[in-house]
């Protein structure tokens, strides 16, 4: 085959010509931003809460129930208040202020989505590696319990080991973490087990590199980029996962300004305030697609063979 | 009036030029060599012909005349049309130019022309004539189950099962085992004689050219460097690259004689000409 | 034959596993169902006859001996919540979950081959981008947040729609089997079936949308590499049409990675019914799970665990046969 018909023949096989690589970056680097906004703007609520929010997030107040947003708020004197901008995203059936629940849950979200992505990625990275790098009864005690761990529903058994924990925030995060370091663990065992098969790992060792140092040095680096990836996806996954605990009131104490516990009570509410479920579902949204844009992103910059 | 006629045609890559000015003729029942060495863009030529060329190659000018029409000027439902009826492929890889997922009989089937009918008898009449042992049985089965030279003769059987006026065979047997391209050659010419279609055998090996061909149309960075008829050609080929070409080929005449690489001199003057042209 | 016998025993091993992990994990809950069931004030004598009725005072290697003795003749013990039999309780709501399901696959499927389709065949670069970006927004937001984004929009714009329950309680239609859907259809009910289906689209898109992005995604990159291959190329000098070519050759070929993928994920959507159900009020399984967790139902959490077990590895086993049957290389080396 000639050599132009090879090169011709592999840009069209990526569905067509330069036109979609530029595409690929240009989306990149779109993804970044927007990932980097969203991110930026749930730090920045999570971090500086107390002074951002307008409000107690925990202060009912019977003469304020179910005010709506500032801009659809055109009773004032009903609810005796004179700026409606002093509750901008309007109230929840206990007349707590909606912004000021949906800052402080910020905080909540971030709390617990690092947490469980840092649990579950340390679980998952060095079971993972122990079991693709030494193969054998490690390797395969290591599986059955993965494969076990992916029979049962996700869901369920995070709502039943939540009732069996009880429903702190501490113990939230610990079942999040159980239950999804096996997605770490599935990545970095394969990835492990095809890295080891290639030369220059035979390379370090003939060189005498101890087993921990060549994990480290040479496998783990050409693991990162998928491991980011996955990082930011299981934050947003935790998130949820919270919001979920929340929904089905098995999460932190309900009362406590958490999307969850907002998207609950919404759902509840729904035909009096839609407002009150609205901002949570719309935050939550904003936050998980911030961080998948975020993650993709990563994987293409730091990936050398996705960025040929 | 030809069989098929090229007349000037160019095609460009994004911009780049692949065959630049091809002129060439093929007669009814004529066996047309096409060689080159990667990159003369004698296969690009073919799939221009076929109306298969990948999506970024386009053609830039001149037309391709199969017994007067124009294909280039059809629109593509009529150039569809053409190609069922009068055109027809042999590809190089039996591996991957068949289906793995539709029986052999089904890939024959379907090019039969018009107002077959019976299919099935048919299809094993088409494989008994490329000679694959036990036909009712492989038109049964799936492509995995045959070897790489059987799946050759299934794709003969089908370029030729649809009645064509032209076809093309893309180094039909560069893909196969030494020990059956022979055979497959002989197959091919076989069928063509029996036949009587016109013939454009593209290949890099001017041994099989001299072998089973009329004419030689040499390429090289797409253009034509010399047409002639096959024993002109072999004997005394008047351009300094078909020469070069030629002593680049073992031949079984010259036993065991030294080959010449192509001169790198001659394809860097042949280029700084392309480069004005 | 041999590979049959050693399929089911499998399928026993698999849930015998399963039963043991949750017998185990739910002993250790904390809070216990008696107290749950005994009102304010009752007595000791009450609890410990409530407790042996339950067969809750033994160890719990020999209530797991009597469970699973029972269980071999199909008794899964009664549910303390609702003080009926298990297994009536299942009976009575998998027909609704089970109609959920297959109702988001259809769903996932006719969108993901849909798009999939029309993006390899158009072959312009904006469809491709409209479909991975599709793809990518349905994959990215799970089940549970769509199923909240329809019940905001139809709450917003679309009051009439219905997002509780299966039917309108006060247009009750009698039905003699608990598959309300398939049975209007098979009886020809056509106005009935409508109105059931107003009911259950929203819930079932919910869960098909994430499924039907996993899918194309799938779907796409196969039929894309299809494309690519030499007998692609050789049915256009048949004279074939792009989409015929696309429907007739590439398709079957990209059957195959997308059967592997698609029960993977359909195992997802059926951890996914849980919720979707709760959200929408469904009266299935998943949301009777739910309430079986918060009430400390043991017997029930039991036998909904290992019914879900037991799709599970129905799902996997139909989609290894389909995966053979859809590969020819597969079939003759059986």
């Amino acid at each position: 085959m000639s050599s132009v018909e090879s090169l011709s023949l592999e840009k069209g096989r990526g569905g067509g010509g330069t036109g979609l690589e530029r595409s690929t970056e240009k989306i990149s680097r779109l993804r970044m931003v927007f990932g980097g906004a969203a991110i930026g703007a749930l730090l920045i609520a999570a971090l500086f809460a107390p002074w951002i929010a307008p409000h107690d997030p925990t202060l009912d107040d019977l003469f304020l129930i179910n005010m709506p947003p500032a801009w659809l708020n055109d009773d004032l004197a009903y609810f005796g208040i004179e700026n409606a901008w002093a509750y901008p995203l309007g109230t929840d059936s206990l007349g707590r202020d909606v912004a000021s629940r949906l800052i402080y849950g910020a905080r909540l979200a971030v709390i617990v989505g690092v947490s469980v992505a840092c649990l579950a990625a340390l679980a998952g990275v060095v079971l993972g590696a122990l079991a693709g790098f030494y193969g054998g009864w490690i390797d395969n005690v290591i599986s059955r319990i993965v494969d076990v761990w992916l029979s049962f529903p996700p869901v369920l058994l995070s709502i039943i080991l939540v009732a069996m924990l009880g429903t702190t925030l501490t113990s939230v995060i610990i079942v999040v973490a159980v239950i999804d370091w096996t997605r770490f663990a599935r990545v970095v065992r394969a990835d492990v087990l095809q890295q080891r098969s290639r030369d220059y790992i035979d390379a370090a060792r003939i060189t005498g590199g101890s087993d921990p140092s060549i994990l480290i040095r040479e496998v783990l680096p050409n693991v990162l980029p998928l491991l980011i990836t996955l990082f930011f996806f299981e934050i947003g996954i935790a998130v949820t996962v919270e919001t979920i605990l929340s929904f089905v009131s098995l999460s932190v104490s309900s009362g406590a300004a958490t999307w969850g516990d907002m998207i609950a009570e919404g759902r509840r509410v729904i035909n009096e305030a839609w407002w009150v479920m609205a901002f949570p579902v719309g935050a939550l949204v904003i936050t998980i697609l911030g961080l998948n844009a975020m993650g993709d992103a990563l994987r293409f910059y730091l990936d050398p063979v996705l960025r040929k | 009036m030809s069989l098929l006629q090229v007349d000037s045609l160019s095609l460009g890559l994004r911009g780049a030029p692949v065959l630049r000015k091809v002129n060439l003729t093929i007669e009814a029942s004529e066996i047309a060599g096409v060689v080159g060495e990667s990159g003369a863009g004698k296969s690009m030529l073919g799939k221009a012909i076929l109306g298969v060329l990948p999506r970024d190659v386009t053609v830039t000018g001149g037309a391709i005349r199969l017994n007067g029409t124009d294909l280039l000027a059809l629109r593509p439902r009529a150039r569809r049309a053409f190609l069922k009826r009068d055109l027809a492929l042999i590809p190089q890889d039996p591996l991957s130019a068949l289906n793995p997922c539709r029986t052999i009989s089904a890939q024959l089937a379907e090019v039969l022309p018009k107002g077959t009918t019976d299919a099935k008898v048919e299809v094993i009449r088409w494989l008994d004539a490329v000679r694959i042992p036990s036909a009712t049985k492989v038109a049964k089965s799936f492509p995995h189950v045959l070897s790489g030279g059987m799946r050759q003769r299934a794709l003969i059987a089908a370029a030729f099962a649809s009645r064509p006026k032209l076809v093309i065979a893309d180094e039909p047997t560069t893909a196969l085992d030494v020990t059956v391209q022979k055979d497959v050659l002989h197959l091919i010419r076989e069928m063509q004689r029996e036949t009587g279609v016109g013939l454009m055998f593209v290949t890099h090996d001017l041994c099989l050219v001299a072998k089973i061909c009329h004419s030689v149309t040499v390429m090289h960075g797409g253009r034509v460097i010399e047409q002639a008829a096959c024993t002109d050609l072999i004997n005394r080929p008047a351009h300094a690259y078909s020469q070069a070409l030629l002593a680049a080929t073992p031949r079984p005449d010259q036993a065991r004689q030294g080959l010449e690489p192509v001169p790198t001199a001659l394809i860097e003057r042949m280029v700084a000409e392309a480069g004005d042209g | 034959m041999a590979r049959l016998l050693v399929t089911i025993g499998s399928i026993f091993l698999t849930l015998l596993g399963v039963s043991v992990v949750t017998f185990v994990i739910l002993r250790l809950v904390p809070g216990d169902p008696i107290s749950m069931m005994l009102p304010p004030g009752a007595t000791d004598e009450v609890r410990a006859n409530l407790e042996r009725l339950y067969g809750l005072d033994r160890s719990i290697p020999a209530q797991y001996v009597i469970w699973l003795r029972n269980v071999a003749w199909l008794d899964f013990g009664m549910s303390t919540q609702f003080r009926l039999p298990v297994m009536e309780i299942i009976l009575d709501r998998l027909p609704a979950t089970l109609e959920l399901v297959l109702l988001a696959s259809l769903i996932a499927l006719a969108l993901a081959f849909a798009f999939s389709i029309l993006a390899v065949w158009l072959q312009v670069d904006s469809a491709t981008l409209a479909t991975d970006g599709l793809a990518g927004l349905a994959q990215a937001i799970p089940d549970f947040l769509w199923a909240l984004i329809f019940i905001l929009a139809v709450t917003l714009f679309a009051p009439m729609m219905p997002i509780s329950g299966r039917f309108d309680p006060r247009t009750a239609q009698d039905f003699a089997t608990n598959f309300y859907l398939l049975e209007s259809l098979v009886t020809f009910r056509f106005d009935a079936f409508a109105e059931l289906m107003r009911y259950a689209v929203l819930p079932a898109l919910a869960l098909g949308l994430p499924l039907a992005a996993g899918i194309t995604r799938v779907l796409k990159g196969a039929l894309e590499e299809a494309m690519a291959q030499d007998y692609v190329m050789l049915a256009q000098t048949k004279g074939k049409s792009r989409l015929g070519i696309v429907l007739g050759e590439a398709l079957r070929n990209a059957m195959i990675p997308t059967i592997a993928l698609t029960s993977v994920q359909l195992t997802f959507l059926i951890g996914g019914t849980v919720l979707i159900e709760r959200q929408f009020s469904w009266p299935g399984i998943g949301s009777t799970a739910i309430s079986a967790v918060i009430n400390r139902d043991l017997p029930l959490i039991q036998g909904i665990v290992l019914v879900f077990a037991l799709i599970f590895i129905l799902i996997n086993l139909a989609s290894n046969e389909l995966y053979r049957a859809a590969d020819p290389r597969l079939r003759t080396a059986r």
